[in-house]
């Protein structure tokens, strides 16, 4: 288990939060009176981050409001038969299993991924993805020191 | 002997009451009673050398009459939820302000029901346009004691300010052939809504919601006589909950050889209804076979489970298709998810859940059910499928609704029903606009999809089995031409837009295709015919 400093487990922990919100695009659980869901965003492109791996060609959410840090939201993409050897990432990286399955090794170490499963990447850390399903959509926010 | 039996039955009640499987006309609610929302005929409007002239014949609003094109409903002003549909030369036009309006197909005002002078069939309930008025779009039933009748579902002012009741009314006259008993209790929250009848033999079937989930109420679905529209003996009112929950706010769909195909909305949670823990039975967001005669639950495919539920109301009508690998039931739901079943067989067989997971067919996204997480809210995918071959047209969530769950709003999906999740994805066609979702319900006629938008457009889409796709796009969006095939997913053809239309207003009901025209009701209360 990688040990992470507390600042940076506390920074984990709002970003986390931050993440969920920006996933819940969806009106939380009320009665039918309230408004309808928001507006479609954006088309969403992707663009070849590596070989076997797709990411958003733009940030789904990106500030410099966290001091020290640049923080960035993307969506990863892997379809039917990729592996990614070695997914370029820069930062501390929260990562989310948003649908379909995948084995993740970190540093050597590999452990199956379903949907809704979180995890942090160290910074420098090596990182190989296997999509075990059909399509795996991970949505990872990086926090890059400034 | 049985099914011989069965099948002679079934062919004397189409002679009986008219088969409108195979109409020219557009008599009920997506088309028949499969919902298939697909015109088999030939016509200048599935002639893609004609389609590209399309262009309106005549438009008609209720203020030409002095009754209101719009009502307020609580939240804003509407117009037409319920769709048109069309027989022997007349159009029939059910509004949110209360009445039935009969029209000849050169636009010119026939009659209504309630007639001038009688008040209009609301109720004192607003709160979302499924409740003020007439929501749902009536069906045609070609012989009601020797006349053509109009069946729908509407609030009666006269009891108790607004309980729900189906309306039977001489299609020739608007006089009134029938009142069924009071079916939705405005006392207790219940409404017809959105639930167009179906029509089998001499049987009705209508279903059962609620205003606004406030408080949320037990779904049902009552089988009325189609001759008197009292309760019909022997069929047992299917009761969705225990407690609450489980409204229907789509429509029945019948089976071929008579059973119904039902989806229910939400169940009872703590914020609805008050329910800290799961009803027993509880038949909330499920696909659901129906015994046609006894009531019976035959089947039940429930995918998201009673801890999931966000409110993913399965509010799409299932439509039955018949296609080359078997007969599907298939409904997009609010989440996104579009999911598949084989009707399977004809009496109960075992457990109801554990038969409808093996009858699953697909679903799209491909998807473990019943789901263990992710996101089930009440996300709008609520626009039923049309079926055209073996293909589905749908407006749903796409492969990447986990990424982008609202992303589908503006996005047309046609699926082939019979391939491999690889080969689900035929093509996908994206529009411009916004609201939620942007697009209305499809309807098919011979590879021509018909579409309105939010955005008051009226599109004709060409399927590129019957004129030239315009290009080739990732099956899934987002990717590249150069990146789709080295990431493991297909191009897929853009097929052919080969008219758009403005029209009134939004468009979020079904586009009626009957005799070379097509109809389309707005939510600013008009309707408009149009021919290429």
């Amino acid at each position: 288990m990688t040990r992470l400093p507390r600042r940076t487990l506390v920074l984990a922990a709002a970003l986390l939060f931050r993440v969920g919100a920006l996933g819940a695009q969806q009106p939380t659980a009320q009665p039918a009176q309230r408004p309808q869901a928001p507006p479609p965003p954006p088309e969403r492109t992707l663009r070849q981050l590596a070989p076997g791996i797709l990411a958003s060609t733009t940030p789904l959410f990106a500030t410099d409001s966290l001091p020290g840090y640049h923080v960035e939201t993307i969506d990863l993409v892997m379809g039917p038969n990729q592996t990614a050897e070695r997914v370029p990432l820069a930062g501390f990286v929260l990562m989310e299993l948003r649908s379909g399955a995948a084995d993740v090794t970190i540093d050597g170490r590999t452990t199956h991924r379903e949907a809704e499963s979180q995890w942090i990447v160290r910074r420098g850390a090596r990182v190989t993805i296997k999509n075990a399903a059909e399509v795996t959509v991970i949505r990872a926010t990086t926090l890059t020191p400034r | 002997m049985r099914s011989r039996c069965a099948v002679l039955a079934s062919v004397l009640l189409l002679v009986v009451h008219g088969c409108s499987c195979a109409s020219k006309d557009w008599p009920s609610h997506r088309y028949s009673s499969q919902r298939t929302a697909s015109q088999p005929h030939k016509s200048a409007l599935s002639n893609p050398a004609r389609v590209p002239t399309l262009h309106q014949l005549w438009s008609w609003h209720p203020r030409l009459i002095g009754d209101p094109d719009t009502v307020w409903y609580g939240y804003g002003a509407y117009g037409f939820s319920a769709s048109p549909v069309v027989y022997r030369g007349k159009v029939f036009l059910a509004h949110l302000n209360g009445r039935l309006y009969a029209l000849d197909t050169s636009g010119t005002f026939l009659w209504k029901y309630p007639p001038a002078g009688s008040p209009s069939l609301t109720s004192a309930t607003q709160c979302n346009p499924s409740s003020p008025g007439i929501a749902s779009t009536p069906a045609v039933a070609a012989d009601v004691g020797d006349v053509p009748a109009v069946i729908f579902g509407a609030p009666d002012p006269a009891s108790n300010a607004g309980d729900g009741r189906l309306w039977a009314v001489n299609a020739n006259t608007g006089a009134l052939i029938w009142r069924s008993p009071v079916l939705a209790s405005r006392t207790a929250n219940e409404q017809i809504g959105y639930d167009s009848p179906v029509i089998y033999g001499d049987r009705v079937y209508v279903g059962v919601s609620n205003h606004c989930d406030s408080p949320i109420i037990a779904g049902k679905l009552y089988g009325v006589d189609l001759e008197t529209g009292a309760l019909l003996g022997g069929f047992t009112t299917f009761v969705a909950s225990a407690i609450r929950g489980g409204g229907i706010w789509s429509s029945p769909a019948t089976t071929a050889d008579g059973d119904v195909i039902i989806t229910t909305g939400n169940g009872c949670v703590p914020y609805n209804g008050g329910c800290t823990s799961e009803p027993s039975p509880d038949h909330a967001l499920s696909m659901i076979r129906l015994d046609g005669t006894s009531g019976a639950m035959i089947w039940k495919f429930q995918p998201v489970p009673w801890s999931l539920d966000d409110d993913p109301d399965w509010a799409a009508v299932p439509t039955v298709h018949a296609a080359s690998c078997g007969t599907m039931a298939v409904a997009p739901m609010k989440d996104g998810y579009t999911h598949a079943l084989a009707i399977g067989p004809t009496s109960p067989a075992g457990n109801p859940v554990t038969l409808a997971l093996s009858l699953r067919r697909w679903s799209f996204p491909p998807a473990a059910i019943p789901f263990t997480g992710g996101s089930h809210g009440d996300i709008r995918y609520t626009r039923g499928a049309a079926v055209w071959k073996d293909v589905v047209f749908a407006v749903t969530g796409g492969r990447d609704v986990t990424a982008s769950v609202t992303a589908g709003y503006r996005r047309l999906y046609a699926l082939n029903s019979c391939a491999s999740d690889f080969e689900r994805v035929r093509w996908w066609l994206q529009f411009s606009g916004s609201g939620s979702p942007t697009m209305g319900a499809p309807s098919v006629t011979r590879g021509i999809v018909y579409i309105g938008t939010s955005e008051d457009t009226l599109y004709a889409i060409a399927d590129p089995d019957i004129f030239p796709a315009t290009g080739s796009q990732c099956d899934y969006p987002g990717v590249s031409i150069t990146d789709c095939a080295p990431n493991g997913f297909r191009l897929t053809p853009v097929p052919a837009v080969l008219a758009r239309v403005r029209l009134s207003g939004g468009i979020r009901t079904t586009p009626a295709i009957a005799r070379g025209r097509v109809y389309v009701t707005t939510n600013r209360g008009f309707v408009h015919a149009l021919a290429p």
